[in-house]
């Protein structure tokens, strides 16, 4: 029987390298939940996003609020408040029924995202849920000199999808919970 | 099984919205504005609360209401309801919005055959004379 010869340096180097890949494969990982707001991509960091709802929740709206809050749906019994971040964010409100007040009960397009920090929890009116993936954090850029203004306290890195090319915006939603807290929106 | 508690409320419509106060601070009702009221005492509903336009309805009704500092009077143009809520359909206002409200005195929301009331804390809505 013969082996190919090799020396156990390169031997003990190909374990290592080995050993290295299996390092890389347990990187740390964050989860994103990526969806889209006014043909823009963004997204919250999974610890941050308790549910996911579906377009069929009906909210109810409040009156005496601003018009960044939607108004509030009934989670298993619990009232939960729902906002819209375009206000915020400085995005084009869309030209359709998605948020906005609504007759009593009614069902607007799109989705809620159900988020929490330490100590306050909204809804949030997105778009459309685009992806919930696992990332390596290493892939997340910091965002970058020419991002406007505006989005800079809520911007905490960029990822760029490699199958979309896009670039996704992640936020800080304590930050953004800070200032709507503060009468922004 | 422990009984639900109720509280009673008197509610409104305002802009198609349904308010409610506490019936404990709702004295009287009358159709009629009360003829020895003094004008400083008497509000109207829609002037109270943020409100993008006035309904054009005949209904209108003359709640007098009272506190420490003696009563005043709020009418209402709609139809005004005696409501007896369970206490598990009365829900606190989520901490979000009781930071963006525009009327201070809007405290809770109750659940009330499908729809939502805005239940108001009746001794923060005296207008200041």
């Amino acid at each position: 029987m013969s082996h190919a010869g090799t020396s156990l340096d390169q031997a003990l180097n190909n374990r290592r390298r080995q050993q290295e890949e299996v390092v890389n494969v347990d990187e740390p990982m964050t989860q994103l939940v990526v969806f889209s707001l006014a043909g823009q991509r963004f997204a919250l960091p999974g610890e941050n996003v308790t549910e996911i709802l579906g377009g069929d929740q009906s909210v109810y709206l409040v009156p005496g609020m601003p018009a960044s809050v939607e108004g509030v749906i009934n989670l298993r019994g619990e009232i939960e408040s729902v906002i819209t971040l375009y206000s915020l964010l400085q995005l084009t409100f869309p030209d359709t029924d998605l948020p906005g007040p609504a007759p009593p009960g009614s069902v607007a397009a799109g989705m809620i995202l159900m988020a929490q920090t330490e100590g306050m929890r909204s809804g949030l009116r997105i778009e459309q849920l685009e992806d919930v993936c696992d990332v390596p954090k290493s892939v997340l850029k910091p965002p970058p000199a020419a991002l406007p203004s505006h989005l800079r306290p809520y911007v905490t890195g960029l990822w760029e999808q490699e199958q979309t090319q896009q670039a996704v915006a992640v936020l800080n939603l304590n930050a953004l919970f800070r200032d709507y807290r503060q009468g922004l929106g | 099984m422990m009984q639900d508690t109720r509280v009673a409320l008197v509610a409104f419509t305002l802009n198609s919205a349904r308010f409610a106060l506490e019936a404990a601070c709702v004295q009287a009702m009358s159709d009629h504005r009360p003829k020895a009221a003094p004008a400083e005492h008497c509000h109207r509903a829609s002037s109270l609360f943020p409100s993008r336009d006035e309904p054009s309805i005949d209904t209108s009704h003359w709640l007098t209401l009272g506190d420490d500092q003696g009563s005043w009077y709020l009418e209402v143009a709609s139809d005004v309801e005696l409501v007896n809520l369970p206490e598990s359909r009365i829900h606190p206002l989520p901490a979000l919005l009781i930071e963006r409200r525009q009327i201070p005195a809007l405290v809770a929301l109750g659940d009330y055959q499908g729809e939502l009331m805005a239940l108001l804390d009746a001794r923060l809505i005296r207008p200041c004379n």
